[in-house]
């Protein structure tokens, strides 16, 4: 996605809802501003969750985001 | 043949401080040579470099603070010497250089004398051979610590601090001279500095010209002592709260030293609540982000039906860091950017359940 949270370009199936998408979108550019405001400027997260994970990349004021589901054990970034 | 001529770095941000110190310090008699740089990772990019002998480091400044600087100088440039040199009187800070093994730790003199003072401290530290030798956090009574100074013939004067009260005890050539806390001097104040269960002490630079004022011999004080505190059943704690937080703050930096990681924070859910900080001085900004972080994934959880928030762990170039809830507090830990990703959260988890412990 660009900055402004648009979807630049996906690989997600289009029976997962849009709107989702850009919850998805919303939240992890709200992360990585944050961040900048508070001197830490993020370069990538990961949000784990207890059935899903994200991964977020920063890219130019926006981000490349890959979703996957949660493995049992903590992985690198 | 003339002695080569030692490198001292100065790291602060403030540009018109450097031009001032680098001009009063180049006229130390050894005639050290000065650079001088605004922001951490250049000092480590110099001190990579070039064989400095001494940094000189500020504690607050933005993006990487001193801390942070001193924790990866501790690692890399085990041999150099470092000095804090601050504007910002806070204990914790005090304990937390300390912690990393710096040398010194000067507030910003404000006169001449306390000015000149550092400058003969600096001197001396220049002109000190590489001896090897351990720092670390030591954990003997003072008792020990005391026999041992005096043992090996040494000078030095001891500032001892026991939460909010402060003494010292002046040492010549394994001599007991002087003593003095809370409106005490001499034999007095060294026993009640002794009854001090705990606390932390720094060695500064000896005072050969401190009047004398102990004339016991240093094993007879503490016989003395010894005996009077055996006598003593239960001595008044003056204020047990802060003696406690004192000593939980100590123990928290300890740990995060001794496990690696570079600061922790602490927040809860409730906006009007500080967050806690411990090794940085951004903890506002830091916490800020922690509740802000924990607030987006938790709406985020429900919005996606994906359960609760396990944990979050991201990077810069700066730092690994680690975001992870335990009972009613959200904690963000940082770790060096060598750290190894597949073992932070492991590494995190186990310092932040001892953490209120």
């Amino acid at each position: 996605m660009d900055r402004a949270g648009t979807i630049v370009a996906s690989t997600v199936t289009s029976s997962y809802p849009e709107e989702m998408l850009h919850e998805i979108a919303k939240e992890v550019l709200g992360l990585f501003r944050e961040a900048r405001s508070a001197q830490l400027s993020l370069k990538e997260f990961k949000i784990s969750f207890a059935t899903f994970q994200v991964t977020a990349r920063e890219a130019r004021g926006g981000a490349v985001i890959f979703l996957s589901p949660s493995v049992p054990s903590a992985s690198s970034v | 043949m003339d002695a080569p001529r030692h490198k001292i770095l100065i790291l602060d941000d403030d540009p018109e401080f450097l031009e001032l110190y680098k001009e009063w310090l180049s006229a130390l008699p050894s005639k050290p040579d000065i650079q001088t740089t605004t922001n951490g990772a250049r000092a480590l990019a110099l001190l990579e470099a070039d064989a400095f002998r001494v940094l000189i480091c500020d504690l607050k400044m933005p993006k990487m603070d001193g801390l942070q600087v001193l924790s990866i100088v501790r690692r890399r440039f085990p041999e150099l010497r470092t000095v804090v040199m601050t504007g910002v009187e806070d204990e914790e800070f005090r304990t937390r250089s300390y912690a990393l093994g710096v040398d010194l730790f000067w507030l910003k003199p404000d006169t001449q004398q306390n000015m000149q003072m550092f400058l003969e401290c600096l001197e001396s530290l220049l002109g000190r051979d590489s001896e090897g030798g351990f720092r670390g956090i030591q954990s003997k009574s003072l008792m020990d610590i005391l026999q041992m100074e005096c043992l090996s013939q040494s000078s030095t004067v001891f500032r001892i601090t026991r939460g909010s009260q402060v003494g010292k005890i002046w040492i010549l050539n394994g001599d007991l001279i002087d003593a003095e806390t809370d409106g005490a001097r001499g034999e007095a104040a060294f026993r009640k500095i002794l009854e001090w269960k705990s606390g932390s002490f720094e060695t500064l630079p000896s005072e050969p010209e401190r009047e004398r004022t102990i004339t016991k011999s240093v094993n007879a004080l503490l016989l003395e002592v010894a005996q009077a505190i055996d006598e003593i059943s239960g001595p008044a704690e003056p204020d047990v709260a802060a003696d406690a937080e004192h000593r939980k703050t100590v123990w928290r930096i300890s740990a995060l030293t001794r496990e690696g990681a570079e600061w922790v924070i602490a927040a809860t859910a409730d906006k009007n609540a500080t967050p806690e900080g411990w090794g940085t001085q951004s903890a506002k900004e830091l916490g800020n982000w922690t509740r802000y972080a924990g607030e987006a994934m938790k709406r985020l959880g429900e919005k996606l039906d994906a359960g609760t928030l396990s944990y979050i762990q991201a990077q810069n170039f700066e730092h690994k860091i680690v975001l992870l809830s335990d009972k009613n507090k959200t904690y963000l830990v940082s770790w060096p950017p060598a750290a190894d990703a597949s073992r932070i959260f492991e590494q995190s988890k186990k310092l932040i359940s001892s953490w209120d412990s």
